[in-house]
């Protein structure tokens, strides 16, 4: 009787996780769409022209945020594998390399570009798409600053760590975001004027 | 525990690789870039890193085994 | 007095405007700190936010997230045990069916107020003239009439999904209760402050809001944004749980093939609310950016495009459409078996239409940009995509009137609601393709004719089926039926008024009367239409208070219903009425095919016993 009831609650428990990770999935295909509408609003205004921009301190954020998200996959192996000490050390990594690429891209970039958010289109994509994804990455590094209170305190376990997965995953989705983003703003088409 | 040991040696084996790939691929995109190669092309590679990543860092393999990933 | 404070609702518009307050403050000292003089409309735009964030937080739906963050034990959703009462309805509840309501009275409020402003609007129109009101205030009234009844809408569309929903599927809630909880209550500051966009100048744009018109008005069209916006939030958030539920709660034995109708219907519509609505909320915050720091979006004179902001728009609100009326053309789906005792015909194809629809519904934007100045060469292809939909929406139309088909009618006020929607969204549908063609739209476009066409497709689609719902599964809520003679005198004053109201519409438009506009030349010769029209829309006003009165006599004193009242096989009508607190008592488990009515020995759920002791 009792063995029956265990199987019940871990498929139960299996039910739960794959519903929460559902969820979590929706969402990411949802905000999809306005980073989709984004990609749409530089390619309808600007078409084959690209903004005016440091072509190497692109490269160095984009670099700087691809490690980040090694890290952050470190610290999620390290948690599902019992090793705290691992999670906090990747984990602290992973939220300087986000600090470290909005300052990148509101301190360096945002001060050097020669345009304004309020000048033309070439301003008002580049502000635009920047600033929505540097909003999701000042979120992420809050989540992970959460995790990172949670998990020194000890409250995570190879068999409890959904909100460490759900924030590395969310750390993930931001950097694919920028995956698609680099390109359109530093790569594709020709500086124009 | 020596079983949870050479696991998780083995999953941060595979997140260097994917690193590797990834830096490899973003190396060449930037390349591709500066020498203007044809649109498509970049996208090309955006598409595949996106896949590494959707991949292996965001396992989305995982909304079909609701095992995988360590929790009870 | 201090019982009406200790309410939810009232705690959370204390803090609402409490926030806007503090934001609107903040923002003046720092832009007075930076040097800046005194802004009102960015104070106002920050001010908005604040205030809804405080509401919810004032609320206190975000409590439970805060202590999971910093990693303090929280209750599971179904363990928790909410004292039973009337004051549950108007605060935090946790309880879908709870929440269900909560969203049909948001929804009612808003279709009354709505509908008020059109009344008011109307009465303008009756002459020829500006009578007494300025055109300031009549391009606010449209706006307002269009933007309030789609928050309703939506509102209308979440109160029928969430209640039914869980019960129909054999679930005990939906998927994430607390989430759900905190969609129902963003929509409680999106609404207001989208009804403030009155009181702080209004706006000329109509519910399009299309610039460089929407760059440059008065500033009451901020607030439209954000209300909107926040709206959006609260759908998206929630048919993401619908999804979640629908996808992951459903009883044993009920595949995705054995789900009733509804449930598809529910599925489809919320892939697109999840997705398309998001281009609704970019576009409007870019016209907001545009106006606050003057980002040269839209506007041409700062090297902008608005036709990009047409193609984002049309992009949510093309399948916008088709999210307000799947759920009740699923409604439609689901009653006529009940009540002509036959199957559904063709479930499978059904089922499968309304992801059809959903997934054309995304490909057919460009039909309302005939006219913009968009790339010509897209002209042709959104006429032919447009065109498609009609098979999806076809196939339905053969299934109801197959299932119809020598059945053994009957014809309480649920089923003459079912068959009013089918006649008026039938007109919807036959006036959609002339606006459809690129040849005739370009001479309908901006005429009433569309306004017929639209008020057609919401009503058949939307309204009818919300009605015939309410009247089917109020004794799921209350446990009392409505009052039939009421609800009678209510389809039959609703039906006639509508039609003429919308024929009236079409016929005008036809004659040259063009859209949004508040005055008309009386050489023109429709004053007389024009007339006939405001009078409809009193009838179809004056209908749905009776249906509002109804409501009001029916909940305290209608008849006392607890079984199987229509004879359904539906798992929400194997319980008790109302439905109990954690809804089934014993697990269900699903043995057949939802729709086998008038087949002998076919059973769709049975109750699965549990062991004693366990
Ligand atoms: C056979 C199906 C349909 C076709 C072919 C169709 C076609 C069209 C077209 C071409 C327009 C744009 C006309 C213009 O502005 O010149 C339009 C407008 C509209 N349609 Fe439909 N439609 C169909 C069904 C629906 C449905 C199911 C709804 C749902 C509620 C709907 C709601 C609307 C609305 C709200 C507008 C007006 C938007 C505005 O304010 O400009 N239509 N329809
Ligand atoms: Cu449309």
């Amino acid at each position: 009787m009792s063995t029956h009831t265990a199987v019940l609650t871990a498929k139960e428990a299996a039910r739960k996780m794959t519903t929460r990770r559902l969820g979590l999935w929706l969402f990411f295909l949802s905000d999809g769409f306005v980073f989709g509408g984004l990609l749409v609003t530089r390619f309808y205004l600007l078409g084959q022209a690209r903004p005016h921009l440091e072509q190497f301190l692109g490269l160095i954020v984009t670099a700087v945020l691809l490690v980040s998200s090694f890290f952050m996959n470190r610290a999620e192996v390290s948690i599902a594998h019992n090793d705290r000490k691992s999670f906090v050390r990747n984990t602290v990594i992973t939220m300087l390399l986000g600090i470290v690429f909005l300052v990148g891209v509101v301190g360096f970039e945002w001060q050097l570009a020669p345009f304004g958010p309020a000048d033309g289109t070439e301003g008002a994509v580049f502000y635009m798409m920047t600033g929505m994804h540097a909003f999701h990455v000042l979120t992420g590094v809050i989540f992970l600053g959460f995790i990172l209170r949670n998990g020194m305190r000890g409250h995570y376990s190879a068999e409890n760590h959904w909100a460490v997965e759900a924030a590395a995953n969310y750390w993930h989705f931001v950097d694919l975001v920028w995956i698609f983003f680099y390109p359109a703003l530093y790569l594709i088409g020709t500086v124009g004027g | 525990m020596d079983a949870m040991e050479t696991s998780k040696k083995k999953e941060w084996r595979t997140g260097v690789q994917v690193f590797l790939g990834l830096a490899a691929l973003t190396g060449l995109e930037y390349w591709a870039g500066v020498s203007e190669w044809p649109a498509f092309t970049l996208w090309a590679i955006a598409i595949l890193k996106a896949a590494l990543v959707v991949w292996f860092f965001m396992h989305i393999r995982r909304l079909t085994n609701p095992e995988e990933g360590g929790h009870a | 007095m201090k019982k009406f404070f200790s309410l939810g609702l009232v705690r959370g518009l204390i803090w609402q405007a409490i926030g806007t307050a503090a934001g609107m403050g903040l923002l003046g000292a720092i832009r007075a700190l930076m040097g800046l003089p005194w802004k009102t409309e960015p104070a106002m735009v920050f001010g908005g936010v604040v205030g809804a964030i405080t509401f919810l937080a004032g609320i206190g739906t975000m409590r439970d997230w805060w202590h999971m963050a910093l990693g303090k034990p929280v209750p599971e959703a179904e363990e928790v045990h909410e004292t039973p009462g009337g004051a549950r309805y108007f605060g935090v509840s946790l309880d879908h069916k709870v929440i269900g309501v909560q969203y049909g009275f948001l929804s009612m409020i808003t279709l009354a107020l709505g509908g008020t402003f059109a009344l008011i609007f109307r009465t303008e129109l009756a002459q020829a003239g500006l009578d007494f009101l300025n055109y300031l205030q009549f391009n606010t009234l449209i706006g307002m009439h269009g933007m309030v009844l789609i928050a309703s809408i939506l509102m209308g569309i979440a109160a029928m999904a969430n209640f039914i929903i869980p019960l129909m599927i054999g679930a005990k809630d939906m998927a994430f209760p607390r989430l759900n909880a905190f969609s129902f209550w963003m929509a409680v500051p999106g609404t207001v402050l989208l009804v403030s966009a009155m009181f702080v100048g209004g706006f000329e744009t109509g519910w399009t809001a299309y610039p460089p018109l929407s760059v440059r008005g008065p500033m009451g069209i901020q607030m439209f944004f954000l209300g909107v916006y926040i709206v959006g939030w609260s759908s998206i958030l929630g048919s993401l749980n619908l999804i979640a539920t629908i996808l992951m709660m459903r009883a044993p034995g009920m595949t995705l093939f054995r789900m009733p109708i509804f449930a598809w219907a529910m599925l489809a519509t919320s892939i697109i609310s999840t997705t398309a609505t998001q281009l609704i909320g970019l576009s409007f915050q870019m016209v907001m950016f545009e106006r606050l720091l003057g980002m040269g979006f839209f506007d041409p004179a700062s090297g902008g495009n608005p036709i990009l902001f047409q193609h984002l728009f049309w992009f949510y609100s093309h399948p916008a459409v088709y999210i307000f009326v799947l759920p009740g053309l699923g409604v439609i789906s689901e009653l006529l078996p009940v009540f002509a005792r036959k199957p559904l015909f063709g479930y499978r194809w059904v089922a499968l239409s309304s992801m059809g629809i959903a997934l054309t519904g995304f490909l057919v934007w460009g039909h309302h940009m005939f006219t913009s100045g968009m790339e010509e060469y897209l002209r042709v292809p959104f006429m032919y995509s447009t065109l498609l939909v009609a098979v999806p929406t076809g196939i339905k139309f053969f299934s109801w009137v197959a299932t119809m088909w020598q059945g053994r009618l009957r014809f309480p006020t649920p089923m003459l609601f079912v068959l009013g929607g089918v006649i008026v969204f039938l007109m919807g549908g036959l006036t959609g393709p002339p606006s459809g063609t690129v040849s005739t739209d370009l001479h309908l476009h901006d005429t009433y004719y569309i306004v017929g066409h639209f008020h057609n497709t919401m009503f058949g689609g939307y309204i009818f089926p919300l009605f015939a719902a309410i009247y089917y599964w109020f004794p799921k809520i209350t446990g009392r039926r409505m009052s039939e003679k009421l609800g009678k005198a209510h389809f039959w004053l609703l039906l006639p008024a509508f039609l003429l109201q919308t024929f009236g519409q079409m016929r005008i438009g036809l004659l040259g009367m063009r859209r949004r506009i508040a005055d008309y030349d009386p050489e023109m010769g429709f004053t007389f239409s024009n007339q006939l029209i405001t009078i409809a829309g009193f009838l179809v006003a004056f209908s749905v208070l009776i249906f509002f009165i109804n409501l009001w006599i029916s909940a305290r004193k209608g008849e006392v219903v607890e079984g199987n009242l229509w004879e359904s096989r539906s798992p929400e009508w194997q319980i008790p009425s109302p439905a109990p607190l954690h809804n089934f008592a014993e697990p269900i488990r699903v043995v057949g095919e939802p729709y086998d009515y008038g087949l002998p020995n076919s059973r769709y759920v049975e109750t699965v016993r549990q062991p004693a002791g366990d």
